[in-house]
Parts: C-alpha cells; sequence; structure tokens
C-alpha cells in the first residue's frame, strides 16, 4: 500500500475515533457500561488523570480544568527530540485541519518531559510550526513526576555521552473524550496494523 | 544513495534528523559507519526503538551492516540522522552535500533535500521509477 492511501485510511479511522470521543462525551451523564449504576460521573469536571497544573507555552497556567469540555489528545515529548516529537505534532496539526469545525470540541497537549531545556521561549518558538490548538506544557520536575504517575506514563533521563542526554518517553498519544474519561491510545511508530486497529476501536484503552 | 532528506527542526529545537534510503547493489556486504557533512559541526547516526510504547533513542554504536543486494531505510521511529549547529541557516528546498563512510574507507556522496519541519519523507524504494531517485 503507498504512503498516501495508507495515510488517507488511518486518517479516516481518527477522524471516526475523535467523532466518538465527542458523542461519548455527550453521554456522560450516563454511566459508563459494566461500571454499574454506583458509578459517578458529572460531566465536564470529571478529573484526567489527577489534578495538575503546568504553564503553558503562551504563560499561562493550564490546570485540569482549563480545557474541561474538550476532548484531548496528550503526548509526551521534548524539542530536542529529531525524530518522533515532530513528525507526531505535524501528524497531530494534520487531524485538526482536517477535523474542521469539529476540532473546536479539541485541544492537543506536548507535555514536555524535559522542562530542564525546554523553557517557555523555547517551547513556544517550537509551538509556532504546528496547529495552535495544541498546547505544549512545561511542568516542574515535581509536577512531571506526578502527572507520570498518575497518567501512567514513563519517561528517563537518559545520558548519552559528553555531558549531553536525551529522554525516553511514551511514544503514543493518549486519548481522554470530552467528559474527561482515559479513551485509548494512538501509537504511531508501532505497527501500522497496531496502529489503525487502535484508531477503530478508542474504548479499547 | 536512493535518496537523502534533512527535515528542518521546528524553531526551538536544536536538532534536525535526517533520513537515507542507502541500496547497496554490491554482492558483498557493506558497513556504513558515518556520515559526515561539511554543513553541519555535528553529524550522528541515532536509532529510536518503540517498544511497549516508551520511544528510546540511542546514538549507533560501530556499524550499521547493510547486505548486499539489499537496502537501508532510515525512517522516523527508527535508524535517522542527527545533525546540529549548521555552519549557515537551512531552509526548505535548500539541498545539503553529504557523505556516506563505509568501514573499508569508501565514501559515498549524496545531495540531501532539505524538508520543512514535519514534513513526511517520500516513501520510496530502490527500483520505483517515481523520479525522486537520487542516483
Amino acid at each position: 500500500m503507498n504512503a498516501k492511501v495508507f495515510r488517507s485510511i488511518v486518517w479516516l479511522l481518527v477522524a471516526a475515533c475523535v467523532g466518538i470521543l465527542v458523542v461519548l462525551g455527550g453521554l456522560a451523564s450516563r454511566p459508563p457500561v459494566g461500571q454499574g449504576s454506583s458509578a459517578r460521573v458529572e460531566e465536564g469536571s470529571v478529573p484526567i488523570g489527577s489534578p495538575f497544573a503546568m504553564t503553558a507555552h503562551t504563560g499561562e497556567t493550564v490546570t485540569q480544568d482549563t480545557y474541561a469540555g474538550k476532548a484531548w489528545l496528550v503526548f509526551m515529548g521534548f524539542t530536542n527530540c529529531p525524530d518522533i516529537c515532530p513528525t507526531t505534532l505535524a501528524e497531530m496539526s494534520l487531524w485538526f485541519e482536517e477535523l474542521g469545525a469539529q476540532a473546536a470540541r479539541m485541544r492537543g497537549f506536548l507535555v514536555s518531559v524535559d522542562p530542564e531545556r525546554d523553557t517557555l521561549e523555547r517551547l513556544a518558538l517550537y509551538m509556532q510550526s504546528f496547529d495552535d490548538r495544541i498546547v505544549a506544557l512545561r511542568p516542574t520536575p515535581e509536577e512531571l513526576e506526578r502527572f507520570a504517575k498518575a497518567f501512567k506514563v514513563y519517561y528517563k533521563k537518559v545520558e548519552t555521552g559528553g555531558g549531553d542526554y536525551t529522554m525516553d518517553h511514551t511514544a503514543g498519544v493518549f486519548m481522554f473524550d470530552t467528559a474527561g474519561k482515559f479513551a485509548g491510545t494512538i501509537d504511531l511508530h508501532e505497527d501500522r496494523e497496531i496502529r489503525a486497529a487502535e484508531a477503530a476501536s478508542p474504548r479499547n484503552g | 544513495v536512493e535518496h537523502a532528506e534533512i527535515v528542518l527542526a521546528p524553531p526551538g529545537g536544536m536538532m534536525m534528523a535526517g533520513y537515507l534510503a542507502i541500496w547497496n547493489g554490491s554482492g558483498s556486504q557493506a558497513n556504513l559507519q558515518a556520515v559526515e557533512s561539511g554543513s553541519f559541526a555535528l553529524v550522528s547516526i541515532h536509532n529510536t526503538i518503540v517498544s511497549d510504547g516508551v520511544a528510546r533513542m540511542r546514538p549507533v554504536e560501530g556499524v550499521i551492516p547493510i547486505p548486499g543486494n539489499s537496502e537501508l531505510l532510515m525512517q522516523r521511529g527508527g535508524f535517522h540522522l542527527m545533525l546540529s549547529e549548521p555552519a549557515a541557516a537551512i531552509q526548505e528546498g535548500d539541498t545539503v552535500e553529504i557523505t556516506l563512510v563505509f568501514e573499508d574507507g569508501r565514501r559515498v556522496e549524496a545531495s540531501a533535500r532539505v524538508l520543512a519541519p514535519g514534513q513526511k519523507t517520500i516513501d520510496h524504494h530502490h527500483g520505483e521509477a517515481d523520479g525522486t531517485g537520487n542516483e
């Protein structure tokens, strides 16, 4: 299959998936299947992972409530990452572009796993290359540790010699529906078949 | 070299990525040792491995073997070049000269196209007559 055809197919799956996220958000007052009648879901106030507060590349403070009611696409990365990070953010930018009006109900996030080097100035420059509905967040090191625990994401500083270092990090884009419930992961770098299957079934995360 | 591309870093990013497709048309294995470029102070070969959902990028130690009559295709989430500290400002559409250095001392020149940040590299393989080949 050539890349262009494949791209179109993945894109359609993502669009379908985001559509489902938005619909799910609309149904949020109903308890999720399998959790019984005791499940309590308050639309718009459901915490995503856990409370957090980070500084956005625009300088404002972003908490779990700032974009409540939107579907979230969250990616962990850093600006000194030449390979996976820019390609993922470029891909995410395309989703926003191709979703058109529906994208108003969605926000993307780059959470820096390298706040030491990713200053707000650098993040602000970096985000110029991507859709402006993607927000770069700079946590403090302590906040990053808490966030990673609550969201079950992985990051680790790895020395590469000569005083330089790189970051290992969770590579997938994890999704939350408009009610703030985890709705699965899209991994752009796993096998294409796996990725397509994931995007087609966002509730299986 | 079938094709060679360098993807610009977004502003603020210090590292650019480069992707090559190298066809070894000889019957014997070629060992890629390094890639050099006068246009960058630092060029190295890295490999990103994604396993259990975690991306780990590491410098390549030693050589990358390319068996006879086969292709080494660098791509995102795999082998790639890391280029930093350009000698002069580099823009989309520019061409950058690079040199592949093999373990046996052979040097192969190639021209890399410069792409915009995040832009996808072309999906070209040896033998495909799509006009993107370098050789």
